[in-house]
C-alpha cells in the first residue's frame, strides 16, 4: 500500500533512499537512480535521441505523489498539503520525519533555526523517533518554506503522511542492521586474530606472522571505523557543533584515538594495538542501540497499526453510481457507501443505514459498537455488519486517527523534568569524563607512562554515561506504548508522575462516571396550551444542536426537514441556551437558567437521579425533558480499586444535588459537590492546590478545559470527535473507566523502573570510575562493561511492555496486550 | 593467483549483479537497434557490442591485475599474496551481502566513474550511428565504459588476483555472467530478470558467495599455528 518514490526516469526502478541525482533532459531535471542511468540518460540526450523516451514502452507507470528533497514546492499543491499537513483556522500542523538526526544536540541545532523562520508556532521534536510535530502560521510560511529550512540546517526532511510512519522505521531498521552485521563479522575475525596475538604473546611468535596478524587486524577495523561507528561520529561531531558535547563524544574519542594510536603502533610495529577492544566497543553499543531502537518501535507499534489501518481506497457514490477513488482525492462533503468488513477511511457522518464497528484500535474497546443515521464514524473502524452511506467530514491528516497519531508523536516528544534532569546530569558527565580521563593520562604517564594511554583509554569508555541518559527516556517510551495499547493516550507526561504521587482525583460527574451518552427519557409537556409533546422535542432538539454539552447531545438529531432555522443563538457554559426560531424566543436548559426571565414561575422539585432539561418560550416552560445517564458499567469497580490504592476521591459536578448526592452514594464516594459552574471548579481546584493537594482532573476534555487545564494532571476520557480539541494532559479512547486504573498501575511500575534505571546508571557509573582510573580494567573489560549497563538499562525498561495491569477491564487490556506482542 | 575462488564470484556477481542491468544497458541496445543497420544482421551486431565491451571490460582487468602483480613483486610475495588472498574475500563476502541486501558500497567508486565517463562520451560522435562492423564493436568498449557500480566491484576483485592474466580472467568470467542479461533484448531477457530478481536466488547466490569469500580466509588458519 505504501508509494514508491519517483522512478528512475531511465530504468524504471525505484530511486534508493539517499540518492538524489538529476539529468537534465528536454529542459527538465528526471530522477536518476544511480550516476550510471544518469551517464545513459545524457548520452542519450547529447545524441539528439531524447525521441527514445517517448517511444520506448513506459517501464512502469507507478506514479507518485511525493516529491524527493530538492522539489519541495511540490508540497504546496492542495493534494499534498491535504495529504500531510493538518490545518485548523490559519495554523497549520504537521509531522515531519528528520532524517540525519542523532542525539539531543541535533534537537538543540533543529529547535533553533526553525524559531528564527517567520510564523513558527511550536516545536517539537521527539529525539527518539527522529520526528518531529510543527505548528505555524500559514500565511507567514509556506510548508515547501519550513521543508526547504529544515534541508538547510542539514537534515532530510520527509514530511509523514500516517501511512509512510512504517517506511521511515523500517529504514532506520535495515541501516542499523546492516551496521550491526558489519561490526560483528568484522568484529570476529578482530577478536580471533587477537586471541591469536595473545597466544602468540605467551607461547612466542614468528615476528613476521605477528606483523603480518597485527596489519590484518587494522585492515579488518577499517570497516568497523568507517561504516558501524559512523553514527557515534555524525552524532558527536554535531554535538561539537551546538555546542553541547553528547555521551558520544566520548565514545567518539575513544574509538578514533584508540584507532589512532593503534594503527601508529601497527605501523611503527612497536607498542600495544587495541583493534579488539575497538571492535567489541562498537559491537556491544552498537547491539545496546540496536535494542533500544526496538524498543522504540515497539512503543511505536499502536500508532504504525493506527496508520495502517487505512485502506487505499474508496467507494464514492456519484451520479447514477459508484467509483473507486483513491484516498487522497476524497474531498468534504463526498458521499461514501460503506460495507461489511470495510475499514472506513475517513471521518464522516452517517446519512442512511446501520452499521456495527470495532474501533478498538482507535479505543482499545474491543466490544462493537452500533452506529446509526445521524452519528458519526471514524476513520479506521471496522465495520462487522450493515451498510450505510456516509458523508465525509475529515480527511487525511484532519481525522481522529490522524490526531491520534499525532498525540502519540507529542507524547513521546514530550520531557518530563526527570528526563531533563537526568540529560542535564549526563551532559554535565560528559564534561567531567573528559575532565577525569586527562587527569587520569597524566597521572599515569608519571607513574607508568606505558600504562598511560591504556588506561586512559578505559577510563574514557567506562565513564560514559550512555545509560544515565539512556534510563528514563527508554523507560517512557515503554510505558506511552503500553498505555496507548490500552486506549489511554499519554499527552504529556507529568500524568505518570502525578499519578505516583498519592493527589485527589475530582470527577466531573457528567460523562465520567456515567455513560455519558444520555438519552431523553420522557417529554412532559407543562402547559396545556403547548404543541404536542413530540413537537416539542423537536424545537428542543433544534436548540440543542448549538450546545455542545453531554446533556444536547441526548436530544435526537435533528431532520433537516423540518426546517428549524436559529437566530440569536447564546450558549451559555453549564446553563442552557438560548436562541429564536421564528418569531418565538427560547430558553432551554437548566430551570433556573429557563426560569430566569420568567416572574410567575415557581420551580419544581428535581426528579430523583435524573436530570432534567426544561424548555421555555418568553411567557411560560412549556415541557421538561428527562435525561437519563446510567453509571457506566465498570465505574464501580474503578472507584473500589482507586479506593484500594489509596486515592482519595471527589466529585465535582454541575449537576444539582439530588443526581449527584445519589451518584456518591451509589459509588460510596463521601466527598462531592453539586451545582458547580465551572468557575466553582476552577476555584475548587485552586483552593485545594493551595492546601498543598495534588489535583488530577477528570473530566470530558470539552467544556472544562479550563478547570482540566488548572489541575496538576487531567485526564479526559471519551473526548471522541473533540479530541483536537481537548487539553488535557491524558486522553481515554475508551467508554470505559478501567483504564483509568491502567494507567495509575502503570505508573507505579514506570516510576518503580525509572528509579531502578537511574539508581544502577549512577551506581554503575560510580563504582567503574575509581576501577578503571586505577588501571585496574582493561580497555576490553570497560568496553563491555559500559556496553553492558546500558543494555540492561533498555531491557528493564523494556519489561513495561509486558506489564499487565492487575484489574480494570481484564477481557479488553487482555486482548489488545496479547495482540500487542504477537505483531 | 586464487582463480578458484575469484572466477565464479566473478560470474555470480556478473550474473546475479544489478537489477538493473536490463534497465539501464537494455536502453543501451534498444538504442543502437533503433537506427540504421546498414546490412548488419541482428545477431552480429549484438556479438560486436559485446565484443567490445569485453574488450574493455579486459583491459580493466589487465590493469588492474598488474598493478597488483606490481605490488607482490615490491612488497615480497608471501605476505602480499595472503593479504591479497584475504581482502579478495573480504570483497567476495561484501559483494554476497550486496546481493542479499541490495546494498549498494560501490556507490562512491561509480562518482569517480562518472566523471571518467564526461572524458569518453564526446567519443560517441565517432561510433554513433552504428552502420559498419567496426563502429558496433567501438560502441559495445564505449558501452564498458559507463559508470557501473557492478563492473567497478568486479574491477576489485581483478586488482587482488596478483597478474595481468589472472585480472582479465576475472573480467571475463564477469562478462560471462552479464552476457545472458545483455545479449538478449526484449521479452526473453526481462523474464530471465524477473527471475534472478527473486529474493530467493539472490539470498542463494549472496550465501555461495559468503561461503567462498570466508573459504579464502581459510588458510590463515595455518599461520597461526
Amino acid at each position: 500500500m505504501t508509494l514508491v518514490a519517483a522512478p528512475c526516469f531511465h530504468c524504471g526502478e525505484p530511486v534508493p533512499a539517499g540518492i538524489s541525482l538529476f539529468a537534465r533532459l528536454g529542459g527538465e531535471d528526471q530522477p536518476m537512480c544511480c550516476v550510471g542511468c544518469k551517464a545513459v540518460a545524457e548520452f542519450i540526450a547529447a545524441s539528439g535521441l531524447s525521441a527514445f523516451y517517448e517511444h520506448r514502452d513506459n517501464p512502469d507507470p507507478q506514479f507518485d505523489l511525493t516529491p524527493r528533497m530538492g522539489q519541495w514546492h511540490h508540497y504546496d499543491a492542495d493534494d499534498l498539503l491535504n495529504r500531510y499537513v493538518h490545518v485548523t483556522d490559519d495554523l497549520a500542523e504537521a509531522t515531519i520525519d528528520l532524517g540525519g538526526m542523532y542525539c539531543t544536540a541535533c534537537v538543540w541545532l533543529f529547535d533553533n533555526a526553525l524559531q528564527k523562520l517567520p510564523g513558527i508556532k511550536s516545536v517539537s521534536v521527539n529525539p527518539a523517533t527522529k520526528r518531529a510535530v510543527v505548528g505555524w502560521d500559514r500565511n507567514l510560511l509556506a510548508f515547501s518554506e519550513l521543508l526547504a529550512a529544515i534541508a538547510r540546517v542539514g537534515f532530510k526532511p520527509a514530511p509523514l503522511a500516517a501511512d509512510r510512519a512504517a517506511d521511515a522505521r523500517d529504514a532506520e531498521y535495515r541501516h542499523a542492521l546492516k551496521r550491526l552485521i558489519v561490526a560483528a563479522a568484522a568484529g570476529m575475525q578482530v577478536m580471533m586474530f587477537a586471541v591469536a596475538l595473545y597466544a602468540g604473546e605467551m607461547f612466542g611468535i614468528e615476528g613476521g606472522i605477528e606483523r603480518f596478524l597485527r596489519i590484518i587486524s587494522l585492515l579488518v577495523t577499517v570497516p568497523i571505523i568507517l561504516f558501524s561507528a559512523r553514527p557515534f561520529f555524525a552524532s558527536a561531531w554535531r554535538g561539537i557543533r551546538a555546542r553541547s558535547p553528547g555521551m558520544d563524544l566520548p565514545v567518539s574519542l575513544a574509538i578514533g584515538g584508540a584507532f589512532v594510536a593503534s594503527t601508529y603502533a601497527t605501523w611503527a610495529n612497536n607498542g600495544d594495538i587495541y583493534f579488539d577492544s575497538i571492535a567489541m566497543f562498537v559491537l556491544f553499543l552498537s547491539a545496546a542501540r540496536f535494542l533500544e531502537m526496538r524498543a522504540r518501535h515497539r512503543s511505536d507499534d499502536h500508532a504504525v497499526a493506527l496508520a495502517e489501518l487505512l485502506p487505499d481506497t474508496a467507494l464514492r457514490i456519484v451520479d447514477g453510481g459508484h467509483e473507486i477513488v483513491a484516498l487522497d482525492r476524497l474531498r468534504k462533503d463526498d458521499v461514501l457507501s460503506i460495507r461489511p468488513g470495510d475499514v472506513i477511511p475517513v471521518d464522516g457522518d452517517i446519512l442512511s443505514g446501520k452499521i456495527s464497528v470495532d474501533e478498538s484500535l482507535l479505543t482499545g474497546e474491543s466490544m462493537s459498537i452500533q452506529r446509526s443515521m445521524g452519528e458519526s464514524v471514524h476513520a479506521g473502524a471496522m465495520v462487522h455488519t450493515g451498510n450505510a452511506t456516509v458523508r465525509v467530514t475529515q480527511t487525511g491528516a484532519s481525522t481522529s486517527l490522524a490526531e491520534i497519531g499525532r498525540m502519540l508523536e507529542r507524547a513521546q516528544a514530550d520531557r518530563p523534568p526527570v528526563a531533563i534532569l537526568a540529560d542535564r546530569i549526563a551532559r554535565h558527565f560528559v564534561t567531567a569524563v573528559l575532565a577525569i580521563t586527562t587527569m587520569t593520562a597524566i597521572t599515569w604517564y608519571y607513574i607508568e607512562p606505558g600504562r598511560a594511554f591504556e588506561t586512559a583509554l578505559a577510563t574514557l569508555v567506562v565513564t560514559c554515561p550512555c545509560a544515565l541518559a539512556l534510563a528514563t527516556p527508554a523507560a517512557l517510551a515503554a510505558a506511552t506504548g503500553r498505555l496507548a495499547r490500552a486506549g489511554f493516550l499519554v499527552v504529556r507526561s507529568r500524568v505518570l508522575d502525578v499519578l505516583t504521587r498519592s493527589p485527589i482525583i475530582i470527577f466531573d460527574k457528567t460523562g465520567t462516571l456515567t455513560e455519558g451518552r444520555p438519552r431523553v427519557l420522557t417529554a412532559t409537556r407543562l402547559l396545556d396550551t403547548a404543541p404536542p409533546a413530540n413537537q416539542l422535542l423537536d424545537t428542543a432538539a433544534a436548540i440543542e444542536a448549538a450546545s455542545e454539552h453531554v446533556l444536547a447531545r441526548a436530544f435526537p438529531i435533528q431532520d433537516q426537514s423540518k426546517n428549524n432555522t436559529l437566530d440569536e443563538v447564546e450558549v451559555v457554559p453549564g446553563s442552557g441556551v438560548a436562541a429564536t426560531i421564528g418569531d418565538t424566543a427560547y430558553r432551554i436548559g437548566k430551570q433556573a437558567f429557563v426560569a430566569e426571565q420568567l416572574d410567575a414561575y415557581e420551580m419544581q422539585s428535581p426528579s430523583g437521579h435524573r436530570t432534567d432539561v426544561y424548555l421555555a418560550d418568553a411567557t411560560n416552560v412549556l415541557a421538561r425533558f428527562e435525561i437519563g445517564d446510567e453509571l457506566r458499567a465498570d465505574a464501580q469497580r474503578t472507584i473500589e480499586s482507586l479506593r484500594e490504592k489509596k486515592f482519595r476521591i471527589m466529585i465535582a459536578s454541575g449537576d444539582h444535588e439530588a443526581a449527584v448526592a445519589k451518584i456518591a452514594a451509589r459509588l460510596g464516594i463521601a466527598q462531592w459537590r453539586a451545582n458547580l459552574t465551572p468557575q466553582d471548579k476552577l476555584a475548587l481546584v485552586h483552593t485545594l492546590r493551595e492546601q498543598g493537594e495534588l489535583v488530577v482532573m477528570v473530566g470530558d476534555g470539552i467544556n472544562d478545559a479550563p478547570v482540566l487545564a488548572a489541575a496538576d494532571a487531567s485526564v479526559a476520557l471519551d473526548a471522541g470527535t473533540a479530541l483536537a480539541r481537548a487539553s488535557a494532559d491524558a486522553v481515554s479512547l475508551g467508554r470505559q473507566l478501567g483504564a483509568l486504573v491502567t494507567a495509575v498501575e502503570i505508573a507505579a511500575d514506570t516510576r518503580r523502573i525509572i528509579r531502578q534505571n537511574l539508581a544502577w546508571a549512577l551506581c554503575y557509573n560510580l563504582t567503574a570510575v575509581p576501577l578503571a582510573v586505577s588501571g585496574l580494567l582493561a580497555p576490553w573489560m570497560a568496553a563491555l562493561g559500559m556496553s553492558a549497563s546500558s543494555l540492561i538499562v533498555v531491557l528493564n525498561a523494556l519489561r513495561l511492555h509486558r506489564s499487565k495491569s492487575a484489574r480494570a477491564a481484564p477481557e479488553a487490556s487482555g486482548e489488545t496486550a496479547t495482540a500487542g506482542v504477537t505483531s | 593467483m586464487n582463480p578458484e575462488l575469484l572466477l565464479p564470484a566473478a560470474l555470480l556477481a556478473g550474473f546475479f549483479g544489478s537489477t538493473h542491468c536490463i534497465g539501464m544497458c537494455g536502453a543501451i541496445v534498444v538504442l543502437f537497434e533503433q537506427q540504421k543497420s546498414a546490412g548488419m544482421r541482428r545477431w552480429l551486431r549484438r556479438i560486436l557490442y559485446n565484443s567490445g565491451r569485453l574488450g574493455f571490460y579486459v583491459l580493466l582487468g589487465a590493469i588492474a591485475g598488474s598493478a597488483s602483480a606490481v605490488i607482490v613483486a615490491t612488497a615480497g610475495a608471501r605476505t602480499t599474496l595472503l593479504i591479497l588472498r584475504l581482502i579478495a574475500g573480504i570483497l567476495v563476502i561484501a559483494i554476497g551481502l550486496n546481493l542479499i541486501f541490495n546494498w549498494n558500497f560501490t556507490r562512491f567508486i561509480e562518482n569517480a566513474g562518472a566523471r571518467i565517463w564526461q572524458r569518453l562520451a564526446p567519443l560517441a560522435r565517432h561510433v554513433l550511428p552504428v552502420e559498419t562492423p567496426a563502429r558496433a564493436l567501438g560502441a559495445g568498449f564505449l558501452w564498458g565504459a559507463l559508470p557501473c557500480g557492478l563492473v567497478y566491484s568486479a574491477v576489485a576483485m581483478a586488482a587482488t588476483s596478483g597478474s595481468a592474466v589472472n585480472g582479465s580472467l576475472v573480467m571475463l568470467s564477469f562478462w560471462a555472467g552479464t552476457l545472458p542479461a545483455l545479449i538478449f533484448a526484449g521479452a526473453t531477457a526481462a523474464r530471465l530478470q524477473r527471475w534472478k530478481s527473486m529474493p530467493a536466488f539472490r539470498r542463494m547466490a549472496g550465501g555461495i558467495m559468503i561461503v567462498l569469500g570466508l573459504s579464502a580466509m581459510g588458510p590463515f588458519r595455518q599461520l597461526i599455528h
